[in-house]
């Protein structure tokens, strides 16, 4: 009997093996190549406006996560109006309190972690959208709408409606990152917003989007995500993630 | 013009001068990746801001002007930061503002901040109870930021923070009051006219004050040593509550006054003031803050009790002990950042506030508290505030409203801006204040009617 299951393990892992990846199991790696224990970014937004117009925003962001637990610190470098705002995230047993400084104010206030909503930095990103743009195995539903010979192209449906109803991804088939991603209203038939991936490249054997723009249908205005630089897996002092150095910018 | 330069030599030699870049603390460039050749961000900026002012209520001089130029630096070394923040405003007759001129000194996690700055206390963001480490600064009416407002000066900070909680200890050692006009456009109150052309005498006489033959006397406000004041807080956090509680010892930043004053009930019948003299009282604050967020709301609280040195109310001129509370809840939007809070604050004197005439010799004992009130005697005064902002057009345009209500002095200031980014480096704005006093009490914006004001202004950085 011992035997025979042997045999039809040999026989069945091959054909698993070259079996054609599920939906599920393509945005998992979507999201599996994107992960880090430690990320550290430096960060440019160009806000472009239909007509052309162009404002920049420069941040710089270091995560770190321990026991599936993710802490967040974003420094706001420049324009001058948000220069040395920095903000903190703090996951802890799956609940995430959030902490902002604003320098005018010269005060840390504690603020309410469904702020993901809304836009960042006046961004065509919102919070969310700074965390991922794309949904895991648990969080939606996910259907193969499409292969190609470089591209799968994922729909997925999220559990639990926030602020989009539907997402289809394009995902490279070589490294996992996502080419294009569109944002569907609740009601999942109007476009909102799409991302677009410009340039992608490599952090040692990495795959990573280096340059990405996300434009909102309705208004034109797009905005450029540039990862000026970026680490993955440096130490991070975990004082960074603290509100001592929310208050005082310093270790 | 001296001060300009010192201060700008000081700042030639602190080079050079860098952000934070978390890159900068890393040595190896394996497996890094940049799109543009990154430099080490300096963090120094050179402000220049105009505007035109309209005071249309203001007859004899209806318009203002300003310019002032700014210039903020900050160096971080391994365990030193320097800061410089300065403005200069060639029009004013103090022209330069120095706000920030610090050294802060780290050591694990502790530091040591000394030089002058200001240091803030207090967990509401529009009304404040406990947020008395600087006085503040009067002299351009009422901003929408209270840290504005603020008067560096200098101090000697120490922090610790441990894992949920945190430690400041302040040493102050000189006096720096609150800055007021004596005479000008902000001028709080008639000074050479402090109680009015009239006194009641309380027996249903009421006499014209006499001040032609005032004897003042002259300023002179506790010196080094004297003055020394300081304090600590204690902040830490239980889930979604910041609590913390402090301890302070100093001066109020605003003067007392000894008025001898006299009803002379022979012919001609008259109050006559014979002089003004100078006073400071000294405080202890035993106060606490507090902020509790409930899912997108925040309810802040700050509360003191402040002790004056003359507990007792044996001298007029010296502040009474005082309670101060306030109250708020602030809200932010979390699709659009649209802010808004609304603030309650109450104040309680335990003391004489009511001017009392020895029936005997007719000197007539003036409380300063009275005077401060703005010839108020209601014990009570409590007031509300209402603020919001709300961004529009992805963050280039700003709109911002706040306002204050005296409710015992029925007193109202309104602020409103607008204010529109035209690129990263300029911004345009507008800016509207409306002082206003209803019914017959007095009190500071009543007296500031005229100061209603329209600014139009612009601020480019380099």
């Amino acid at each position: 009997m011992k035997r025979t299951f042997t045999i039809l393990l040999l026989i069945l892992i091959p054909s698993l093996l070259v079996a054609a990846p599920t939906a599920a199991q393509i945005m998992d790696r979507v999201i599996e190549t994107q992960k880090a224990d430690t990320a550290a970014m430096d960060l440019k937004l160009t806000l472009i406006e239909a007509n052309g117009t162009e404002r920049e925003r420069r941040i710089q962001t270091l995560s770190q996560t321990i026991d599936d637990n993710t802490s967040i610190i974003t420094v706001f470098l420049s324009p001058e109006s948000v220069k040395n705002t920095r903000f903190l995230s703090v996951e802890e047993k799956g609940v995430t309190d959030q902490w902002i400084y604003l320098p005018a104010l010269k005060r840390v206030r504690k603020i309410s972690a469904t702020e993901e909503g809304g836009s960042f930095m006046g961004s065509d990103f919102s919070y969310s959208d700074m965390a991922s743009t794309t949904y895991d195995a648990d969080e939606a539903t996910h259907r193969l709408i499409e292969e190609t010979a470089t591209t799968y192209v994922v729909e997925s449906i999220p559990k639990t409606v926030k602020s989009y109803g539907k997402n289809i991804a394009t995902v490279e088939k070589e490294t996992f990152l996502p080419l294009k991603v569109e944002f569907y209203a609740p009601d999942r038939t109007t476009l909102l917003k799409t991302l677009t991936t410009l340039e992608t490249g490599k952090v040692g054997s990495r795959p990573i989007t280096k340059v990405v723009e996300m434009k909102t249908i309705a208004t034109g205005h797009a905005t450029r995500l540039e990862m000026v630089q970026v680490r993955y897996d440096v130490p991070i002092p975990s004082a960074y993630f603290t509100v001592r150095f929310l208050e005082t910018g310093r270790l | 013009m001296k001060k300009l330069l010192v201060l700008l030599l000081l700042i030639a030699f602190v080079t050079p001068l860098f952000a934070f870049d978390f890159f900068a603390t890393l040595d190896d460039e394996e497996g890094q990746a940049t799109t543009e050749t990154v430099k080490p961000k300096e963090l120094t900026s050179l402000f220049v801001e105009g505007f035109g002012t309209c005071y249309p209520l203001d007859e004899d001089e209806p318009f203002g002007y300003g310019i002032s130029l700014g210039m903020t630096f900050e160096e971080n070394r391994d365990k030193i930061r320097t800061e410089v923040d300065f403005s200069f405003s060639p029009i004013l007759r103090d022209p330069l503002s120095v706000r920030t001129l610090a050294v802060t000194f780290f050591f694990g996690p502790t530091n040591l901040k000394v030089g002058m700055f200001t240091h803030p206390w207090g967990t509401s963001t529009t009304l404040h109870a406990v947020d008395i480490i600087n006085a503040q600064d009067f002299t351009h009416g009422i901003l929408d930021n209270p840290e504005a407002m603020k008067k560096s000066e200098f101090m000697i900070v120490y922090n610790a923070y441990f894992k949920r909680s945190s430690l400041d200890l302040i040493i102050k050692p000189f006096y720096r009051p609150m800055d007021m006009d004596a005479s000008d456009r902000y001028a709080p109150m008639d000074t050479d006219n402090l109680l009015g052309a009239t006194f009641d005498l309380g027996n249903g006489m009421v006499l014209p004050i006499n001040s032609d033959n005032i004897r003042v006397g002259i300023y002179e406000h506790p010196k080094f040593w004297k003055a020394l004041g300081g304090g600590g807080r204690y902040r830490f956090s239980i889930g979604d509550l910041d609590l913390g509680f402090m301890l302070f010892s100093s001066f109020y930043p605003q003067m007392g006054f000894d008025i001898k004053a006299k009803a002379k009930l022979a012919p001609p019948q008259e109050v006559e003031i014979t002089s003004i003299d100078f006073d400071f009282t000294r405080y202890h604050l035993a106060g606490t803050e507090g902020s509790l967020l409930v899912g997108p709301v925040t309810i802040a609280w700050e509360g003191g009790l402040f002790l004056s040195e003359d507990f007792k109310n044996e001298d007029p001129a010296k502040y009474s002990t005082k309670a101060v509370a306030v109250a708020e809840l602030s809200y932010t939007e979390p699709k659009t950042s649209f802010f808004a809070s609304v603030a309650y604050q109450g104040q309680y004197i335990f003391g004489d506030m009511e001017p009392s005439v020895d029936q005997t010799t007719l000197d007539i004992t003036i409380p300063v508290d009275y005077i401060a009130s703005f010839l108020n005697d209601n014990s009570y005064s409590s007031s509300v505030a209402v603020a919001f902002e709300m961004p529009l057009m992805r963050e280039r345009l700003k709109v911002r409203m706040a306002a204050t209500y005296g409710i015992e002095n029925r007193s109202l200031v309104a602020l409103g801006s607008l204010s529109y980014e035209i690129n990263d480096s300029l911004s345009v704005y507008a800016r509207g204040a409306y002082y206003d006093g209803f019914g017959d009490k007095q009190s500071l914006f009543k007296n500031w009617e005229n100061n209603s004001s329209i600014t139009i202004g612009m601020n480019a950085w380099f």
